[in-house]
């Protein structure tokens, strides 16, 4: 499994958002995105999930052009901005619900599901009754229960408790060891670090550098010289 | 701006206000035809159950701003999570979206249309005793026609077309709000767009006001032709709205999608 952006370029009613992407991921690695507010990561992300088109280049989903030979990548799981599910249903029955969709999976996998990021299956509060920090938990839960190829998250620790920061480093650990293509978006650098194996920098709708993160060690190459 | 955009994000979001348009339903129908009846009456004309339900059509605001909202409350609260990423990303492809919301649209306005029939269906029954007196002197439709028939109408051929032309109304209703969600993504536009389309079909003469309107008359039940065009132009109609989400729907782009 692979994801491979050449070219890419986006633009919006005459704003260019995405610029000269060419990069390449894959499987088994969990991919960083880091750069400030505005600065594409969002974007670039949708881009991957089929959500938006790119206006120029192609996104190559395991050897199928997404938007030509697929309109969403076959197996993805993703959490983008903020958490969004049906305010009067349960968290277990909101992912009963996205579940049914494909029919991949059972109610005792999105038992399990809930149970890794923290949140009792059987809790009967309804969506609008949770915390933050909880949907934040639903939201993440939803986009790894499927057993994805690929897993999109964008600020998955945001609003989360020191708690529910480890029990992503679990949760993106376990993703890793089963192969599964990760990329994230996160403002901390320091978390970025502990959750990533390679860090792409982006500014300006375009990506700036790239930080290889391996045990600690670390190497660094950007276009600006960094 | 923004106070509409919130109050109209309400509706989307709220079940109950979905479930009032309901019981507003008949609430509203009842009310505006027993006005419409009282004018009626003073003219000592006898109106029938069938009388009753083409009325509703044609004066008791069958296709008026009160009811187009209530429909469009229950339409936005149906359709208010289809667009959100984490259901999006699952499904195979955009132009099985757009299916799959078309069965949706179908299946919720056959609901309605059964509801509603069922209705003024028990209105027509409360409110008078004959099924059908187009063959009466002083029967409305005598009134409206200056002629009689023979026989008495089937009461079922009229229910029939209020059924069809009711069906046929929410469904391009429905097609037309899912078009302008996949071409702008907002719910506000949506609505917006609904409320000025009908409108516009509602008044004046043209294109859209002819196939659109779905009117069945006493004309209609007179002459074969004039039943059957407005229960075959909405469908041409459906069909061109149809065409154009299938053609769009592979282009389509969700920005904001998730924004709810």
């Amino acid at each position: 499994m692979y994801i491979e952006l050449k070219d890419v370029e986006k633009t919006i009613r005459g704003v260019t958002v995405l610029q000269g992407i060419n990069v390449r991921f894959e499987a088994g690695r969990v991919y960083g995105l880091k750069g400030k507010n505005g600065c594409g990561k969002t974007m670039l992300m949708r881009l991957i999930c089929g959500l938006i088109r790119p206006t120029h280049g192609t996104v190559d989903i395991n050897g199928e052009i997404l938007g030509k030979e697929i309109s969403f990548p076959r197996s993805i799981g993703a959490l983008i901005e903020n958490p969004a599910f049906i305010d009067g249903y349960t968290g277990f029955k909101n992912l009963q619900i996205l579940a049914s969709i494909q029919g991949k999976i059972g109610d005792e996998e999105i038992r399990d599901a809930l149970r890794k990021v923290g949140l009792d299956p059987d809790d009967k509060r309804k969506y609008r009754k949770y915390s933050l920090g909880m949907k934040q938990r639903l939201g993440i839960a939803c986009a790894f229960m499927e057993h994805p190829e690929i897993v999109v998250l964008d600020e998955p620790i945001n609003a989360l408790d020191d708690k529910g920061v480890e029990l992503v480093h679990d949760i993106l650990h376990d993703l890793k060891e089963k192969g599964t293509l990760v990329i994230i978006a996160c403002h901390d650098q320091e978390e970025m670090e502990q959750l990533a194996d390679e860090i792409y920098l982006m500014g300006e709708g375009k990506i700036t550098g790239h930080e290889l993160v391996e045990g600690k060690g670390r190497s660094v190459s950007s276009e600006e010289g960094a | 701006m923004r106070i509409i955009r919130e109050f109209f994000q309400i509706i989307a979001g709220n079940r109950n206000i979905s479930i009032l348009y309901f019981l507003l339903l008949p609430v509203f129908w009842i009310g505006s035809m027993s006005l419409v009846l009282r004018e009626t009456q003073q003219l000592y004309l006898e109106y029938s159950r069938s009388d009753l339900l083409l009325l509703s059509f044609n004066e008791g605001g069958f296709s008026g701003i009160v009811f187009v909202f209530l429909i469009l409350c229950f339409i936005m609260y149906l359709f208010r999570f289809d667009f959100l990423p984490v259901v999006l990303i699952r499904q195979k492809s955009k132009r099985s979206i757009w299916i799959s919301q078309i069965g949706k649209a179908t299946l919720s306005s056959f609901s309605i249309s059964i509801y509603s029939t069922g209705v003024l269906w028990l209105y027509a029954i409360l409110f008078s005793s004959i099924d059908n007196n187009w063959n009466s002197y002083n029967s409305i439709f005598t009134d409206e026609l200056k002629f009689s028939l023979e026989v008495p109408m089937s009461i079922w051929k009229v229910v029939l077309a209020f059924f069809v032309s009711m069906f046929f109304y929410v469904l391009s209703m429905s097609i037309f709000y899912l078009l302008i969600r996949w071409l702008f993504h907002k719910e506000i536009i949506g609505c917006i767009a609904v409320l000025v389309y009908i409108l516009y079909c509602s008044y004046g003469s043209h294109f859209l006001n002819y196939i659109n309107n779905c009117t069945v008359t006493y004309e209609s039940f007179v002459e074969p032709t004039r039943l059957l065009w407005p229960l075959l132009a909405p469908l041409l109609w459906i069909g061109v709205l149809l065409g154009a989400g299938a053609l769009l729907a592979n282009r389509a782009e969700f920005y904001s999608a998730g924004k709810k």
